[in-house]
């Protein structure tokens, strides 16, 4: 068999796998298996070694750890103080609901990893909210799931650490290169919803004059979120402060969400046990997948399909541009079917040496992956946001208000895509200026 | 078997994945030479395959994969095989121990020594066979702060694995792991203040642009990188082909290590380029750092296994006979 | 009755596994600061703390691979399998199931030779105080058993809605 037909098959039978339902993880190990047995049956010690290999790493206990520390604030009462400082804040401007959904969302991303803890929280608290004060319900959704998929792209991010941690690209470079990106998004929704519901009332009126609040009062509210700024400033100003790697800078953060949870009073049995459980949940996922990815590229690169891979896609016309633009335009089309973990480590091994070879910035390049991915989260038919999103709204919120809801969002996130590509420096910029 | 002394008609392709990939130093300095020196001695009867760390399995399980024989070969430092084969620690260099390529292949391979006899009967027990060698140059300390003497580096915090450690540890110092693609921003950030490294690669890793001293000679003069086949994979090819892979062990040995050399050069002048220093320790200093070697950290390096502490006894010999000690 | 106690024990082994899944997340946190604690305060960092978590990570991967099982959290593409109905779900899943039990397989097989050849070779951390690694080698399979045996439990019942089913036509 020739090696073309032996990649095509590779590829075949993990997406055959893949469609019929098969879990991710069991799709890639299983795959890698069988060809493994076929052609080379002495690679399948690569198996348990990576097994052992893949988990066994420095950056990977942040991903446990920011986990820990996300499911914790879900709990913990702060994202319900920071919404309540944005209701009297800028509840009286136009859209000023949505808006404070974005901007609660930004500094939540700025304290997880993930987005499912933005996502679920101002689900919970802002929908019903804006649904009370009249909001058109696609601004509302639109703004939860935009808010919330900026998780991933604000540091810290569990998709920039294990982009990170495939490229071999520093962890800490990322996140700096991430930050200004996830800021302009989040202007950018801010803009649009402010000019919508300018122009536009019906889909954000502003609060009934009765729900004005006193200069006190709002600063009061504003103190509520300390938590907050607290764990960002712990978290972040730890890593970039250089007083402790990643991994340690999340133990600190993890550790601190459980202090400030005691300190509320909301650390009960429960609360602590269900973060754990579900902290256990994602890590053993996420690591199975990663693990799953790392065998399934020994395997490809035993055949010897990347080599393959590599030439056929240096030999693209449009040059380094071309090759860009196509890699970007394959992880949108993923993100249509597939997850994030998926993406990131199906696709960083097979790019990274393409990127490599055309002597591409590899934190430039992550943070357009990054970004993809973020809007991958929210683009249907697989939308790891969209599916939070409708698992925590009412029963009355069907798939099409859903779907009907991101699509101005998704232009925004598009805009923002073609932004860092034509100008690196939004991304460059920041960790240039710190080295 | 017709042609026992000549080549044979099948040709053989080795898989080797070593512990680093295509970028480091070792790479086209050390591996790529040795490779195409085996193949040419061979006649072209061994076709070597060389493949990045990762691309088979991670490099800090490429060597138990070679003794598996998943791969026919691995290479790499005792920093990352060395808790599977402590007898690395002896192939690798210890602390101040031989100053040149040369002493150290007559500490490891002249009539009087034979080191390298305790670390190929290790490699043996483990099914692999050793194979090729390279003096990589200094390994030294890469710092933000001045060191005139060595006491100078007691409470520093600086990145150092495995033999590295063991040194920075006995004069008082902090060894912090962490991975290598994190050293550059955590000396930037200060979160160490330096780290141990191979003098040649610092310029791959770009440590040049964020420390300011480079020491010299380092911690150890002469640090070497070692290449395992698998002893089936050995024991496979006729008696012509080892001998003429054995043939070519000691000149890739000296060439390759001036290729190092030469490297050292480029890393250090570099760094130059960058606004660093290059601190060079006199005479004396260098004889104090190699005496408090010997009496603190070789002993550690004994502990490990039997045959070490074998080495280390023929290692002080060595020393003594050169009048170091 | 044999399939219902052996269900039980199965489950109970995955919240055992959940239990200890957890109280590595607490140690990989607890010695996180401490580490960053002896670094600044005592300006002794210490040379074992870094491993061991990573070998809990390890340990953390083989725990949460069953736990996540167990309570259905593998992701995977339900983009058409989800229209499926519940017979036509469990017939691919027998099908998909053959790539599970090769990859399982194997990870139990060669799983079993890298432990052996880890306690062999007496295999250490290489770092300056080092942690032997055979525990966490042997760790794999035994936790690959373990999901083998949620797999199995849940192919038993596809193939009882298989039959069901086809007992209803
Ligand atoms: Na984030
Ligand atoms: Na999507």
């Amino acid at each position: 068999m020739s090696i073309e037909l032996i990649t095509l098959l590779y590829f075949v039978c993990l997406f055959g796998a893949l469609f019929l339902g098969l879990p991710v993880t069991f799709a890639l190990g299983g795959t890698a298996v069988v060809f493994a047995a076929m052609v080379e049956p002495r690679a399948l010690l690569a198996v348990p070694s990576a097994f052992y290999s893949t988990p066994w790493n420095s950056i990977l206990v942040t991903v446990p750890l920011f986990l820990f520390m996300g499911s914790l604030i879900r709990y913990s009462g702060i994202a319900d103080a920071a919404y309540e400082a944005v209701y009297k804040l800028i509840g009286h401007i136009p859209g000023g609901l949505a808006i404070g959904t974005v901007q609660v969302s930004t500094i939540f991303a700025a304290v997880t990893g993930i987005t499912p803890p933005a996502t679920i929280t101002m689900g919970q608290i802002a929908y019903p909210s804006m649904m009370k004060y009249g909001y058109n319900r696609q601004i509302a959704i639109g703004a939860i799931g935009a808010g919330g998929a900026l998780g991933a792209l604000i540091p810290p991010s569990v998709p920039f650490i294990f982009y990170g941690l495939l490229a071999n690209a520093s962890i800490g470079k990322l996140f700096l290169a991430g930050l200004l990106p996830g800021l302009m998004l989040a202007t950018f929704y801010t803009i649009y919803i402010w000019l919508r519901c300018k122009y536009q009332p019906v889909m954000g009126p502003a609060l009934p004059a009765d729900q004005k609040f006193s200069r006190s009062e709002k600063m009061r509210s504003l103190l509520g979120i300390w938590p907050f700024i607290l764990l960002i400033f712990i978290v972040l100003g730890a890593i970039w402060g250089g007083i402790a790697t990643p991994s340690e800078a999340a133990a600190f953060g993890a550790t601190s969400a459980l202090l400030i949870n005691m300190a509320n009073g909301r650390l009960t049995l429960k609360v602590f046990k269900d973060s754990l459980s579900t902290t256990v949940k994602l890590t053993g996922m996420g690591l199975w997948i990663l693990i799953g990815a790392s065998i399934f590229l020994n395997i490809f690169n035993t055949l010897g399909s990347q080599d393959l891979i590599t030439e056929m896609v240096l030999a693209m016309p449009g040059g380094t541009t071309g090759i860009l633009l196509l890699m970007m335009l394959i992880i949108l089309m993923l993100g249509m079917v597939m997850d994030d973990w998926a993406i990131i480590m199906l696709c960083t091994p097979l790019f990274l040496p393409i990127i490599e070879a055309l002597n591409v910035d590899k934190i430039w390049f992550g943070v357009l992956f990054i970004v993809n991915i973020q809007i991958a989260y929210l683009t249907p038919p697989f939308g790891f946001v969209l599916f939070w999103i409708k698992s925590i709204l009412p029963k009355d919120v069907g798939w099409s208000d859903v779907y009907g809801s991101v699509g101005p969002f998704v232009m925004l996130q598009l805009l923002g895509l073609g932004l860092v590509f034509l100008f690196p420096e939004i991304a460059t910029w920041l960790p240039e200026l710190f080295d | 078997q017709a042609q026992e002394n000549g080549p044979p008609d099948e040709v053989t392709t080795w898989t080797i994945q070593p512990a680093f990939d295509s970028s480091d130093a070792g790479w086209d300095n050390g591996l790529i030479p040795w490779a195409e020196a085996v193949e040419e001695a061979t006649e072209g009867t061994i076709q070597i395959k060389l493949m990045p760390a990762g691309s088979l399995t991670s490099g800090s399980e490429a060597f138990m994969a070679a003794a598996a024989g998943m791969t026919d070969g691995y290479a790499g430092w005792a920093s990352v095989y060395g808790g599977d084969l402590p007898e690395g620690m002896l192939a690798f260099g210890l602390a101040m121990g031989a100053n040149s390529p040369e002493e150290a292949w007559e500490v490891m391979w002249g009539d009087d020594y034979r080191v390298g006899d305790l670390v190929q009967e290790a490699a043996h027990e483990r099914n692999l066979h050793w194979i090729g060698w390279t003096d990589q140059g200094t390994n030294a300390m890469f710092t933000n702060f001045p060191v005139e003497k060595y006491e100078d580096l007691a409470g520093k915090k600086m990145r150092a694995g495995g033999p590295q450690a063991l040194f920075h540890e006995a004069l008082g110092g902090t060894a912090v792991s962490m991975g290598a693609g994190d050293i550059y921003t955590a000396i930037r950030l200060g979160t160490i203040e330096g780290t141990y490294w191979d003098t040649g690669g610092i310029d791959d890793m770009s440590f040049d642009e964020v420390v300011d001293y480079a020491i010299q000679p380092g911690w150890n003069p002469a640090q070497h990188q070692e290449t395992f086949v698998n002893l089936d994979a050995w024991n496979a090819l006729n008696d012509w082909q080892r001998e003429q892979i054995e043939g070519v062990f000691k000149e890739t040995y000296f060439e390759t290590s001036q290729l190092h050399a030469d490297q050292v050069d480029i890393a250090l002048q570099a760094l130059k380029d960058e606004g660093g220093e290059v601190i060079t320790f006199s005479e004396e200093e260098v004889e104090r750092m190699r005496e408090f070697s010997i009496k603190e950290v070789w002993p550690k390096v004994a502990e490990t296994s039997e045959r070490n502490a074998k080495g280390v006894e023929i290692f002080k010999e060595f020393m003594k006979d050169k009048e170091y000690y | 009755m044999i399939c219902k106690i052996a269900d039980k024990i199965i489950n109970v082994m995955a919240e055992i596994m959940g239990l200890i899944g957890s109280i590595l997340i607490l140690y990989c946190m607890t010695f996180g600061v401490t580490d960053v604690f002896l670094r600044y305060a005592l300006n002794s960092a210490s040379q074992w703390i870094g491993a061991s978590i990573q070998a809990a990570m390890v340990l953390i991967a083989c725990m949460g691979g069953a736990y996540a099982l167990k309570h259905g959290s593998f992701i995977k593409l339900d983009l058409f399998y989800e229209k499926f109905s519940a017979r036509k779900k469990a017939i691919c899943d027998i099908i998909t199931s053959t790539l599970t039990f090769a990859f399982l397989g194997v990870l139990i097989w060669k799983g079993v030779d890298a432990a052996l050849m880890s306690i062999k070779f007496n295999q250490t951390t290489p770092t300056s105080i080092p942690i032997p690694i055979y525990p966490v080698k042997t760790a794999i399979p035994l936790a690959a058993c373990v999901v083998l045996l949620i797999v199995t439990q849940q192919f038993m019942r596809d193939v009882k809605t298989v039959v069901k089913g086809s007992k209803k036509q």
